[in-house]
């Protein structure tokens, strides 16, 4: 297997699904985001957003706490460092297997 | 990275100017400086010199006031609606080299502007055009991180009326008392556009609150 086919058989499976590496994505360029933001950028519904994150958090990648603005519930996901590292692994792989293929 | 996660990233990154709050506070921020450099010229002795160094507090509580602001409209208007989002703070050489950056630059255009005031047989109001420009400096600035075309209009606005008020015939803090009043006006008109066009979008869901 050529070195760029390797790169992409070796993608962190849990962030090549599109909309976890969407989470990830955004989450990687804020502090911290809400549920509800969240789901309106990936257009899922909560249940489908509940399980990804959930997915994400038991990997390590972000960290979600609930907490309240005045009487409101708030969920607020944030990237973990360890999150951070494996974006950008999952980017430059991406991005080197884009940068060796033909159109 | 592929188009659409770069696409996310983007609006993620506007997302702090969709509604139109930031021109809403800048806008406020330029109508406080009309009304203090206004002031400034229309008094005398120990007053205008107690009002003259001053400036420093009105810009500090001015900024904190506007933060309020904005906090505040955010709070009621955008985050029930489109979710609530923090971002992060610049790390320490980041942000070093950011305001060396903007000191040179500011420093460029001062030097500019007083070497054509002082040019013989010109007659400039160099304290407008300088604003204007470095006003406009700022806005470019956002319009490229944000890659938001309404900045850039907004810029050469700055420009363009520091440009004019700089060939008036006021003297020097009447000039640029007006140009605060004039850009800070059209921040203002330039918030409440985005804003309506915002609620438009978003409407508030039923069983959202506002508070």
């Amino acid at each position: 297997m050529s070195s760029d086919l390797h790169s992409l058989a070796d993608v962190d499976r849990l962030i090549h699904e599109p909309s976890r590496s969407t989470i990830l994505a955004i989450l990687a360029v804020v502090e911290s985001a809400d549920f509800l933001y969240l789901q309106r950028e990936t257009g899922l519904t909560k249940g489908n957003l509940s399980v990804h994150l959930s997915k994400l958090e038991e990997a390590g990648y972000i960290k979600i706490e609930k907490t309240y603005r005045g009487k409101i519930p708030l969920t607020l996901c944030r990237i973990t460092g360890e999150g951070s590292k494996a974006f950008i692994t999952y980017r430059n792989q991406l991005k080197q297997f884009v940068e060796n293929t033909k159109e | 990275m592929p188009d659409d996660l770069k696409q996310s990233q983007l609006r993620t990154i506007q997302y702090f100017y969709v509604d139109g709050s930031f021109e809403f506070g800048f806008g406020l921020l330029c109508l406080i400086l009309a009304i203090f450099f206004y002031a400034e010229t229309s008094m005398h002795g120990w007053l205008a010199a107690l009002v003259d160094s001053s400036l420093v507090l009105v810009m500090i509580g001015g900024a904190w006031l506007i933060r309020l602001l904005i906090k505040l409209l955010k709070e009621r208007v955008t985050w029930p609606r489109t979710g609530y989002v923090t971002y992060n703070r610049q790390n320490g050489s980041k942000r070093g080299w950011g305001i060396t950056l903007g000191l040179v630059v500011g420093g460029l255009v001062a030097v500019t502007a007083t070497v054509l005031a002082s040019t013989p047989g010109i007659h400039l109001n160099s304290m407008p055009l300088l604003s204007g420009i470095l006003l406009g400096l700022v806005l470019v600035f956002l319009g490229w991180r944000t890659s938001t075309l309404r900045f850039y209009l907004l810029a050469l606005l700055s420009s363009l009326l520091g440009g004019v008020l700089a060939y008036s015939p006021a003297v020097d803090n009447v000039a640029l008392a007006g140009y605060y009043l004039f850009f800070g006006l059209v921040l203002i008109a330039t918030g409440t556009c985005v804003l309506r066009a915002y609620l438009r979008q978003n409407p508030l869901q039923r069983g959202e609150v506002t508070k």
